[in-house]
């Protein structure tokens, strides 16, 4: 895959906890397309199901009516995936990882993204909603990569 | 999300198999609080057939573990897979809990 524009998949899927085992499955495929680590397949899965889960939580208070646009980008050594929610908007600039310190249930899901992720932004200039855009660098060889080396 | 709920040699063990995320963390908090209204000694969390764990997971075992210190209760986790016990290390409680191997250590210690 040598497309420097990388090749995407969107997907819209119902603000229902009930679905995140769908979107785990098909956020694991699309990474291993970019990197053949199980562990960064897993942390990437995880910190995708955390953004989805705030999402539901914090811009639709729970509601399973309402619906998450989720785009997954891959690129040559780097993966992005935007969440955009047409919910309530909140100032992102309040969002933060909470101080592991304290042991309490809760708060862990931002902490969790921050960790995984090399980036985390927000694009708030929708007029409904809020796009967040989570990157990843990789530094092993993406599979069609090696092929390519190989022939 | 399956619950078996068993009491091995006079402990309570409570199975998890499947995915433990924000649709079933409910209602796994749900048998913890049931379990915690005897003020139980010791709950183990068998996690050999768990595949995966958010923070929502996370947060309900912490409020387990929460609520057994009120009466000098020790929570024990038994079996969890390494993508399990990653997400344990990445919120820095693999040292708050204990962790064990297999059920058989847990039931032991």
């Amino acid at each position: 895959m040598s497309n420097p524009k990388g090749k995407s998949i969107e997907i819209t899927i119902p603000s229902d906890p009930e679905v995140m085992g769908i979107v785990r499955a098909v956020i694991s495929k699309a990474v291993e397309k970019v990197c053949e680590c199980p562990n960064e397949i897993n942390r990437l899965i995880l910190a995708v199901d955390e953004a989805c889960t705030n999402i539901i939580k914090h811009c639709y208070q729970g509601c399973p009516d309402n619906k998450i646009s989720l785009t997954v980008t891959v690129f040559e050594k780097q993966l992005e995936i935007r969440l955009r929610d047409y919910g309530r908007k909140h100032d992102t600039r309040t969002f933060r990882a909470r101080d592991l310190k304290d042991i309490k249930p809760g708060g862990l899901g931002m902490h969790f993204i921050q960790e995984i992720m090399d980036k985390v932004e927000y694009d708030t200039s929708h007029e409904v909603g809020t796009e967040m855009i989570l990157t990843k660098f990789f530094d092993c060889k993406n599979k069609s990569e090696k092929d390519d080396n190989e022939n | 999300m399956k619950i078996n709920i068993d009491t091995i040699q006079g402990i309570n063990v409570i199975k998890l198999i499947g995915d433990v995320d924000m649709s079933s963390s409910p209602d796994i908090r749900d048998h913890f609080l049931n379990m915690l209204k005897k003020k139980p000694p010791v709950i183990v969390i068998d996690m050999n057939e768990v595949d995966y764990i958010d923070s929502s997971g996370v947060a309900t075992f912490v409020e387990c573990l929460q609520g057994l210190m009120k009466h000098n209760g020790v929570l024990k986790i038994s079996n969890l897979k390494e993508n399990v016990l990653d997400v344990f290390k990445l919120a820095r409680l693999d040292t708050i809990f204990e962790l064990y191997d297999n059920l058989e250590d847990a039931l032991k210690a």
